[in-house]
């Protein structure tokens, strides 16, 4: 009995090591594959946020200086976001797409006090400026094995004015 | 006592010596690689968030300034991270109202996993904005 036991168990260590690596290689590519995909959010995030930031700066200096409230001047807002936007993503590289083409074809929302803002639903209290952009991104081990598959991730960011 | 019975008992405690040679050589390295990954994760999203506050620093005062590594610093601090190992890039030292900054934080990392390896990873985190000083 004992002999056909310690028969029965030669190898089965190595083999249970055999089976189990691919299962093992495989989580360990799916937590680098998650990791690395989540880590590109939070980076495209903040610089959505950046790029909102810098949008800010449009003030109507005009109608601050004849003591008007605070507001945008909205072409200069929307132009100030794209460019920046552009600019922070070309930081990324190896982007499947253009930092400018995904800066051109972000959505920009200028909103004024008391406006509803279309990307977070909030009706604002202050100028702000909100965007939403759809930022394609390599999947990371797949595309060292050649085969790269791209994953949409889509961001927004957020800024308000305040004087 | 025969050969067969020598054999036998020759294959007692193979298992064990098996699982001594495997649980090291594969289960630990992978299980550490996780944990290695985590942890370089980790020091990016902290240097990105250092790179990050530094630019919003850069923008207040007009480029590079002493208040602008002090940021960078305490944010790499408050991440576990040794501020005198990152190299700090900011650029143009002096910009004026509407010009863009780009400030950049770079840390050169390690990777070490037993029985696998050790690799050099260096990671950055930069970021760009616009000058709100008028000089």
């Amino acid at each position: 009995m004992i002999r056909g036991a310690s028969r029965h168990e030669r190898g089965q260590v190595a083999l249970y090591a055999v089976l189990l690596f691919p299962l093992l290689m495989l989580i360990l590519a799916l937590v680098l594959t998650v990791g690395t995909l989540e880590g590109a959010r939070s980076r495209v995030r903040a610089q959505l946020d950046m790029a909102a930031l810098t949008a800010t700066q449009a003030l109507d200096f005009a109608a601050l200086a004849r003591g008007e409230p605070p507001q945008l001047v909205v072409a200069e807002a929307d132009r100030l976001a794209r460019e920046y936007l552009a600019r922070n993503l070309a930081t990324i590289g190896n982007l499947p797409t253009s930092p400018a083409a995904i800066a051109s074809s972000a959505e920009v929302a200028v909103l004024a006090a008391g406006e509803r803002d279309p990307i977070t639903g909030v009706i604002v209290e202050v100028p702000t400026v909100s965007i939403r952009a759809v930022v394609p991104t390599r999947v990371p081990l797949l595309n060292l094995v050649g085969i790269g598959p791209v994953v949409n991730l889509t961001v927004s960011g957020s800024a308000a004015a305040r004087t | 006592m025969t050969l067969r019975r020598l054999a036998d008992r020759s294959e007692r405690g193979l298992a064990t010596v098996e699982a001594v040679l495997v649980v090291p050589l594969v289960l630990v390295p992978i299980l550490l690689a996780v944990v290695v990954f985590g942890r370089l994760e980790h020091t990016r999203l902290v240097v990105d968030a250092a790179a990050a506050a530094g630019a919003r620093q850069a923008a207040v005062v007009g480029g590079d300034s002493a208040s602008v590594r002090q940021r960078i610093a305490a944010e790499l601090s408050d991440g576990g991270i040794d501020p005198s190992r990152a190299v700090v890039i900011v650029e143009p030292a002096v910009a004026g109202w509407g010009e863009p900054i780009r400030v950049r934080v770079e840390i050169a990392e390690q990777a070490a996993i037993p029985f696998a390896g050790n690799w050099a990873v260096p990671l950055s985190g930069e970021f760009v904005t616009r000058s709100e000083v008028t000089r």
